[in-house]
C-alpha cells in the first residue's frame, strides 16, 4: 500500500523541506501528487530561487539591510522566480547566470512591463540560447540597464540613462547586432554613461551617423579583446562628446596598437572635463611620449581619478605621465612584478592620493617610502604578501579597507587593522573559511570602537557558478549573527 | 504525579503522566481551552484519530522526550536546508518500524502536534528518500508513477533549474 501518499500535503512539504533542490527535483518525478506539492508550494520554491532564498532567510537575521532597503533582488531565470519577483515592487533586479533555464523573451518582457516600479534591471542573458523573436517590448521607467546584445532590442522604447551591453559569444554575434545598439541609441537622449564591453564593438564607429549620436554622454568605458581598427571614428565620437565626457575608460587585452595611443593622446588634449581617466594596454613598448603633452596639463589637473595598467620601462617617461595628474585623489593599480621603484615615484608624486586600490600589495610595498600621508581607502583585490606592514603604515589615515578575494591573512594582520583609531569599515572576503581567518574575525572582533564589517562570502551555487553576496555587520552587535552563520555551514 | 486518561480510537484507555500527555500541543489545547478539569480522576481525553497501537508507541516517545528543552522558534524556518543526520540511536531505534507504522505515526504526530516527534520521522522519511532515482523512491513507497512519458519530460525540463552538478 502506498502509504506516504496518506500524508497531508504539509506533512510531505516538511519532509521535502529535510532534502536538498537536487534531491526535491528527484521527488518531483515521482508522481503528480508530489509534483503538485513542490511545485506550488512557497517554502519549497522559495529554497531554489537561490538569492530570493537568501533574503527571506536573512530578513530574520537582518543581514541583508541594505538590500532590503532599496528593494534590490537578484534571481535566476526560473518560472518560480519571476513569479515572485512580480510580488515585490522592485527597483534593482539582477539576474544571475543559470546556464540551462533558458527564458523566454516574451515571458521577460512581461514581466518587466508588470514592474514599473523597476529602475535598474541587470540581465544576464548568457542563458538565452537561440535568438527568439520577440515583438514584445519593455515599456518601464528603467533608468540603469545591463544587458547582452541580442536583447537590446526589447528596450528601444526605454530611456535609459546609464547602459552596459555585452557580447561575450563572438560567434552568434552578427553585424545585426551593431544595427539594433545603433537602434537604440538613437532614441536615447538623457543617455549619460555607455559601456560596451565584449568582441566585436568596434565595427559600431563605423556605422553612418554613428558618431553624431546626441545624448550627454559623460561616461564612457569600452573595453574588447579584439583589434581597434575604426580608432579614427572613435576618436571622432570622443569629440562630439568632448565637452560632457568626464570619465573614459579604453581597455585592451591584446597587443599594443598604435590607435589606442592616439585615442589617449586626443583625451588627454581635449576632454576638457576629465576627472576619471584610465590608461588601457599600452605595455612596455608604448611609443606615446608624455611630454610632447605638456600642453595638455591644464585637462590633465583636473583628473582626479586614474586606473594605470600600462607603465614605461623608462621611469622618466612614467614620471612625466604622472605628473600630468597632479591632483589625483582616487589611484586605481595594476601592479606588476618589481614595481617598487614605480610605487616610490608614485608615493612622491601623488601625495593627494585618498583612495588606492591595487591589485595586490606585495613585497614592493614593504619599502617605508611608500607612503600616502592622505589615504583613507585601500582596496586590495588578491592577496600576496605581507599587508600588515603597509596597513600599519598608514593606520592613522585608513578609514576603510576592503578585501576582494582572498583567502589567507598572515597572523599579524589583525593587530594592524587593530592599530587603526579612525577605521569604521572592513570589508572581508573568506572565500574560504578558513581556521586562521576565523581567529582574525574573532580577534579584530573585540576591537572597542566599533566599526561596519562588510562580509562577502562565495559560494557554490547550483550549477557551480559562484554567487557572491554581501552581508552587512555592525559591530559589535551583529558578531552574534556572523556566529550563527559560521555554526549553520559546519565550518570546523 | 499527576496522570491523565487517554483513548485510542479502538477505546483503549491509556493512563500517562500529565506532563508527558502535554507533550502534544492537541492535548494541551484541549485541556486548557475546552475546560477539560486535570484533576478530576474520570476525566478521559478521547483521541479518535489515533489507535492503541500508535499511541502505545507515542507515549513511549514523549515519555523518554519530556524532559527534552522545548526547541526554540528560531528553528522554524521552513526554509533551510536542515540536517538530517542528527536523529539520536534511541529514536533511530524507536523508528525501526515497519513503514505502515511509521507513517502512522507520522499521522499521529501531525494530530497530536507533537513537533519533536513529527520532526524526527520527517526527517527519517527524508533519509529514505536521499540519493534515490525518482524510480527507486517509487518503488521504497510503492508508488504508482501516474505520469504520461510526455507529462514526466515536462517535468523533468522544468526543473532543470535546480539541477545539482
Amino acid at each position: 500500500m502506498d502509504y506516504i501518499n496518506l500524508l497531508p500535503n504539509h506533512v510531505l512539504t516538511k519532509i521535502f523541506g529535510n532534502l536538498s533542490p537536487g534531491m526535491t527535483k528527484s521527488c518531483a518525478l515521482v508522481c503528480k501528487r508530489w509534483d503538485e506539492i513542490i511545485g506550488t508550494t512557497s517554502e519549497l520554491m522559495k529554497r531554489y530561487q537561490l538569492n530570493l532564498e537568501d533574503i527571506e532567510e536573512h530578513e530574520m537575521k537582518k543581514a541583508m539591510k541594505i538590500q532590503r532597503k532599496h528593494q534590490r533582488v537578484l534571481a535566476d531565470w526560473s518560472k518560480s522566480s519571476l513569479n515572485v519577483i512580480l510580488r515585490h515592487k522592485l527597483q534593482f533586479l539582477t539576474f544571475t547566470e543559470f546556464e540551462y533555464t533558458p527564458v523566454k523573451l516574451s515571458t521577460l518582457v512581461e514581466t518587466l512591463n508588470n514592474l514599473p516600479s523597476l529602475k535598474y534591471f541587470d540581465a544576464n542573458l548568457l542563458t538565452l540560447k537561440k535568438s527568439e523573436n520577440c515583438l514584445n517590448q519593455v515599456s518601464t521607467n528603467i533608468e540603469q540597464l545591463k544587458c547582452a546584445v541580442e536583447v537590446i532590442g526589447i528596450f528601444a522604447c526605454c530611456t535609459v540613462r546609464k547602459l552596459k551591453i555585452y557580447s561575450y559569444r563572438s560567434r552568434s554575434f552578427n553585424k545585426q547586432m551593431n544595427y539594433s545598439i545603433f537602434n537604440f541609441l538613437k532614441t536615447q537622449k538623457d543617455l549619460e554613461e555607455l559601456e560596451l564591453i565584449g568582441k566585436q564593438f568596434s565595427e559600431l564607429f563605423i556605422l553612418p551617423d554613428f558618431i553624431v549620436l546626441k545624448f550627454p554622454l559623460k561616461v564612457l568605458k569600452y573595453s574588447s579583446c579584439t583589434p581597434f581598427t575604426h580608432y579614427k571614428e572613435f576618436i571622432k565620437f570622443l569629440n562630439q562628446h568632448k565637452r560632457t565626457l568626464t570619465s573614459l575608460e579604453v581597455d585592451y587585452s591584446t597587443e599594443p596598437q598604435f590607435g589606442i595611443e592616439l585615442i589617449h593622446k586626443f583625451a588627454l588634449e581635449n576632454l576638457i572635463n576629465l576627472k576619471h581617466f584610465k590608461i588601457g594596454h599600452l605595455r612596455d613598448n608604448h611609443q606615446i611620449s608624455y611630454h610632447e603633452l605638456t600642453d595638455s596639463t591644464s585637462i590633465t589637473k583636473n583628473v582626479e581619478s586614474l586606473a594605470i595598467k600600462a607603465r614605461s620601462t623608462d621611469m622618466n617617461e612614467n614620471k612625466r605621465f604622472l605628473n600630468m595628474f597632479p591632483n589625483i585623489k582616487k589611484l586605481n593599480f595594476d601592479k606588476s612584478e618589481n614595481d617598487e621603484e614605480l610605487l616610490c615615484c608614485i608615493s612622491e608624486i601623488c601625495v593627494n592620493i585618498e583612495r588606492l586600490e591595487v591589485s595586490s600589495l606585495d613585497k614592493d610595498f614593504n619599502n617605508p617610502k611608500i607612503l600616502f600621508p592622505k589615504l583613507k581607502e585601500l582596496i586590495i583585490n588578491h592577496d600576496g604578501g605581507d599587508i600588515s606592514v603597509f596597513i600599519t603604515r598608514h593606520s592613522n589615515t585608513l578609514e576603510k579597507i576592503s578585501f576582494k578575494e582572498f583567502d589567507y591573512f598572515p597572523s599579524s594582520f589583525s593587530k594592524s587593522v587593530l592599530s587603526c583609531p579612525n577605521l569604521n569599515y572592513l570589508e572581508l572576503n573568506l572565500g574560504e573559511l578558513s581556521f586562521a581567518s576565523i581567529v582574525m574575525i574573532y580577534s579584530i572582533s573585540s576591537r572597542s570602537k566599533p566599526f561596519k564589517l562588510v562580509f562577502t562570502r562565495t559560494r557554490p551555487s547550483f550549477d557551480s557558478n559562484f554567487v557572491t553576496q554581501h552581508y552587512t555587520f555592525n559591530f559589535p552587535e551583529d558578531i552574534a549573527i556572523f556566529k550563527d552563520f559560521w555554526d549553520e555551514n559546519e565550518c570546523d | 504525579m499527576q496522570t491523565i486518561k487517554l483513548q485510542s480510537s479502538d477505546n483503549e484507555i491509556f493512563e500517562c503522566d500529565l506532563a508527558v500527555a502535554k507533550c502534544s500541543a492537541t492535548i494541551r489545547t484541549m485541556l486548557e481551552d475546552l475546560g477539560i478539569d486535570e484533576n478530576s480522576e474520570d476525566e478521559v481525553v478521547p483521541l479518535p484519530n489515533v489507535n492503541s497501537a500508535i499511541l502505545r508507541k507515542v507515549i513511549q516517545f514523549c515519555t523518554y522526550h519530556k524532559d527534552d528543552p522545548v526547541p526554540s522558534s528560531t528553528d522554524d524556518d521552513e526554509n533551510k536546508e536542515k540536517r538530517t543526520d542528527d536523529i539520536t540511536s534511541w529514536d533511530a531505534d524507536f523508528l525501526k518500524v515497519d513503514q505502515g507504522t511509521l507513517f502512522e505515526l507520522i499521522l499521529a504526530a501531525n494530530y497530536l502536534d507533537i513537533r519533536s516527534l513529527l520532526d524526527v520521522t520527517c526527517k527519517t522519511v527524508a533519509n529514505m528518500i536521499k540519493g534515490k532515482t525518482p524510480d527507486e523512491i517509487r518503488k521504497t513507497f510503492n508508488i504508482k508513477n501516474d505520469f504520461t512519458p510526455a507529462e514526466e519530460e515536462q517535468v523533468r525540463k522544468e526543473n532543470t533549474w535546480c539541477e545539482e552538478k
